[in-house]
């Protein structure tokens, strides 16, 4: 009776994974925002086995996850709420919810400097005509600026979770509106933005609070602020080494004037930023997320056309110029949105906001690996740089 | 082994298969994306024509089915152009004239989008030539009369793409949607609802697609030879600040929350209008302008665009040049998720009319995009004239009005979100002390002329005897008027 008693606390704790090894959950988990079902989906990688649907609905108002970074030095991750007005932040090796924080209408983009526990968040403007479902209940908070969309804001965070740091808007000198990329510098002393609707470029100091800025046409062509010229719509900057950044541009609309859809990049540390070089892809090709390699001068590039125009794109670049090398597109991509790359630079995850999927390539070739059915309008999306050792 | 060591040893293998399994990946609890089941069909992609298809036209109710319970939705929708779809007579001079020009496609092309229900049925309608011949047939199912009816949107289960029509006019609409299945889908995040003995019942299922504006496809985004005619959905998708996060959908503006008229199903007292606000008025009855549907568009319009004195710069006001110029520097904002006209932008007009007037003697020292009556031409020649609209042209380069004719298209509206800049250049006569009063508005009408008289001009009739081009209102979106004095 004792030996049936015994066996039966070795199997019942053997099937409960208590004695499982760590070996057991060694992942590397990619994070998916799936705006549209309100939910972060997170998959293990490269098999894209689909790990936990991560509820991200903490307003009533609309929540719509746009956008996520990791944190893999303190094990955090951390999500834009779009339509909520908020960030909220998780853990990254259990992914339990551990705070949310409201900073106005409609956060987009974020960057993260993990040695400072330090974020910052750009904000969206929706416009239109109404319908402006996201920060009905936000209005007032301790007098940040809830409702521009000129604003970047800064968030310290712990293991206890966000509070609001350095706030830059209009009075510091952004003129402008829908500031959606956003980057950290080489050394995590400035901030690099750059608005949608001027196509304007800043550079925010955090040492003194200075802002430099500058159009993104030549000088010659007499751009103002006040012009909301919407030819280049840059999207996102990435860093590219200690002084140069590139910035997607999306060029939308049609008729005289359009331009190319193009990659440029900048020099930020001239006085003032200077460009290098551009990049031009197809009139109809509208670049959108980008990212830089890990391990080689390369940047990744979403292109956001359909009818053939959609893909993704492979660039060099050296100090002076891009380098093409490889572009794969299909008439099937429609309305790719964000890029993520691993750590070894091995493989790209895409997501598509049109067939609602999300793609593998081979990042040395282009090669369509795999795709994945998600749910409603994917946005931004991470992955792991290293296998994480006790993952859940 | 006794009895009850053969009991244990039967428990621990029990315990040890149904023990603890959850929670461990890979496992048949991996969560899933919802999907939903779709009905096929099979489509000669050469006519339009289903050559076998699992959609009936029983699948489909009427609104009458709808109205027991959810009457304030089904009110909205019968003054909406979807109720209109089939009951339209621009509709029906169009859709005759392409069965005329294209005999083994027009009738479907037409129908793909006017009528889903008899297009996904694979049910023929080429033996009706007007309204009242369709209306009137008794033996003709009421979800096919009703054009796009309220269990046409509430069948859809997924997205569609674009109609994408090639050089045979073939239809080609996509539709992935389950209907007959006593399911209806929606944008409530509610599983059941409670019947009513004796009404019609039926299931219910939240599907996120009815928040987004991939509902509203796949008809309100056309190709026609690869020429984009009617692109509303991605006129608004490639506006980076929409496009990027689904944000302010086409039902934010066209199907905005409003107060219940009627108690209904619901404990609500808000829904969201069902009317599909848009800018086209049913020019088959008499409306006045302090009816509900005339002010919903008007007020639509109105918050469509905005206008101002002033040019981009700070210096570039009104002004007078070289003393015999006057300069009147226009901005136009567009606060419109999509271009501004859009849909069939090749109907539609905006323009600025604008008068200049001397104080002193009321005489008119300038005007542009002035007309007498509602049916009046623009004059085209008029190099100030400031229009919002396009226009298809045919294989010889010349203007047409049938998408079906189209291989291009001149784009001349105003892109969703943007700005516009318009300048007067007035030649006169200009003193010191002169008082001048500017009136600038923004017109707007739903079909120019010649589409009307395509329509209903029969018989030498001119637009004086055609009631219903009469009916045609010109709206006035936004005014602005100022005086300025000569310095």
């Amino acid at each position: 009776m004792k030996n049936y008693l015994i066996l039966l606390l070795v199997l019942v704790c053997f099937s409960c994974g208590i004695f499982d090894t760590k070996e057991n959950t060694e992942i590397q988990k990619l994070y998916v925002c799936v705006q549209g079902e309100n939910q972060v989906a997170i998959y293990n990688t490269p098999n894209l086995s689909l790990l936990k649907l991560i509820d991200v609905d903490f307003s009533d108002e609309g929540n719509m996850p746009h956008f996520v970074v990791l944190d893999e030095i303190n094990n955090y991750w951390f999500v834009t709420g779009m339509g909520g007005g908020y960030v909220a932040q998780f853990n990254l090796l259990t992914d339990e919810f551990i705070d949310t924080i409201a900073v106005g209408i409609n956060p987009a983009l974020m960057t993260i400097d993990p040695i400072n526990k330090k974020l910052f968040c750009s904000r969206m403007e929706m416009g239109g005509m109404g319908g402006m479902g996201g920060m009905g209940g936000m209005g007032g908070m301790g007098g940040m600026d809830m409702m521009s969309s000129n604003v970047i804001t800064g968030i310290h965070y712990t293991k206890e979770g966000m509070v609001l740091a350095d706030e830059f808007n209009s009075n510091d000198g952004l003129q402008s509106e829908q500031l959606h990329a956003i980057t950290y510098d080489y050394n995590k002393e400035n901030i690099i933005t750059a608005s949608m609707s001027d196509d304007w470029l800043y550079k925010i100091s955090l040492i003194d609070n200075s802002i430099d800025n500058l159009s993104m046409h030549p000088l010659s062509d007499g751009y103002e602020i006040s012009n909301e010229p919407k030819l280049l719509t840059p999207i996102q900057v990435v860093l590219l080494n200690d002084s140069l950044i590139a910035l997607s541009c999306n060029a939308p609309g049609d008729g005289d004037g359009k331009l190319n859809g193009q990659v440029q990049m900048w020099n930020i540390n001239t006085e003032p930023m200077s460009k290098v070089v551009t990049y031009e892809f197809n009139v109809l090709s509208l670049p959108w997320h980008l990212i830089k390699s890990p391990l080689e001068d390369d940047i990744f590039v979403v292109l956001r056309g359909d009818s053939g125009e959609g893909g993704v794109a492979r660039l060099a670049f050296n100090e002076e110029s891009f380098i093409f090398k490889w572009e794969y597109r299909n008439v099937l991509f429609d309305t790719f949105h964000g890029i993520t790359i691993d750590g070894i630079g091995e493989y790209i995850y895409v997501t598509s906001a049109g067939e609602n999927k999300l793609y593998q390539f081979s990042a040395s070739n282009g090669a369509l690996i795999d795709e994945i059915q998600l749910g409603m309008n994917p946005g931004g999306l991470s992955v792991m740089q290293s296998i994480c050792i006790g993952c859940e | 082994m006794n009895n009850a060591k053969k009991s244990i040893f039967y428990i621990v293998l029990i315990i040890f298969f149904v023990s603890c399994k959850d929670g461990k990946y890979p496992s048949d609890s991996t969560p899933i994306f919802q999907t939903f089941p779709s009905k096929t069909y099979v489509r000669d992609n050469t006519t339009g024509n289903m050559i076998s298809t699992e959609i009936d036209t029983a699948d489909f109710h009427a609104s009458d089915n709808c109205i027991a319970c959810h009457p304030n939705h089904v009110a909205d929708w019968n003054r909406s152009m979807h109720a209109y779809s089939m009951r339209d007579p621009i509709f029906f001079s169009g859709w005759y004239n392409e069965q005329l020009k294209n005999e083994h496609t027009g009738e479907r092309f037409c129908v793909q989008c006017h009528s889903p229900v008899a297009y996904l049925s694979g049910q023929k309608l080429d033996q009706y030539t007007t309204v009242e011949d369709l209306q009137n047939d008794p033996a003709l199912s009421m979800s096919i009369k009703e054009g796009i009816t309220c269990t046409v949107c509430h069948s859809m289960t997924g997205e569609s793409g674009r109609v994408e029509t090639d050089y045979d006019i073939a239809a080609r609409a996509e539709y992935t949607m389950n209907p007959g299945e006593n399911i209806m889908y929606g944008s409530l995040e509610i599983d059941s609802i409670d019947c009513v003995e004796g009404l019609y019942c039926h299931e219910v299922q939240y599907n996120s697609l009815f928040k987004f504006s991939e509902s509203c496809l796949p008809c309100h985004e056309m190709t026609v030879r690869g020429k984009e005619v009617e692109m509303t959905f991605s006129e608004w998708n490639d506006i980076p600040a929409f496009g990027m996060g689904g944000l302010v959908p086409c039902q934010d503006c066209h199907m905005p929350v409003k107060d219940k008229q009627y108690s209904d199903a619901s404990d609500r007292s808000y829904y969201s209008s069902h009317e599909f606000l848009g800018v086209d008025i049913d020019l088959t009855r008499d409306i006045s302008e302090s009816s509900e549907k005339y002010q919903s568009v008007q007020t639509l319009l109105q918050s469509t665009l905005e206008l101002e004195f002033g040019g981009s710069a700070e210096t570039d006001i009104i002004r007078i040049e070289n003393n015999n110029t006057l300069i009147i520097p226009i901005t136009i904002t567009s606060h419109s998720g999509h271009s501004f006209p859009s849909g069939t932008s090749f109907s539609r007009q905006a323009w600025l009319e604008t008068i200049v007037t001397n104080i002193d003697d009321n005489s008119v020292l300038f005007s542009s995009g002035v007309i007498e009556n509602k049916t009046d031409n623009l004059d085209l020649n008029d190099s100030s004239l400031l229009l919002y609209t396009s226009y298809l042209l045919d294989e010889n380069g010349d203007t047409t009005n049938s998408v079906t004719d189209a291989y291009d298209i001149i784009r001349q509206m105003l892109p969703g979100q943007n700005t516009d800049n318009h300048t007067y250049t007035i030649n006169g006569t200009f003193f010191s002390g002169m008082e001048m009063h500017i009136s600038i508005k923004m017109r707007f009408r739903a079909f120019k002329p010649s589409i009307l008289a395509e329509t209903f001009l029969t018989n030498n009739m001119t637009f004086q005897d055609c009631i219903e081009c009469n009916r045609q209102p010109v709206f006035t979106m936004t005014h602005i008027e100022t005086n300025f004095i000569v310095p």
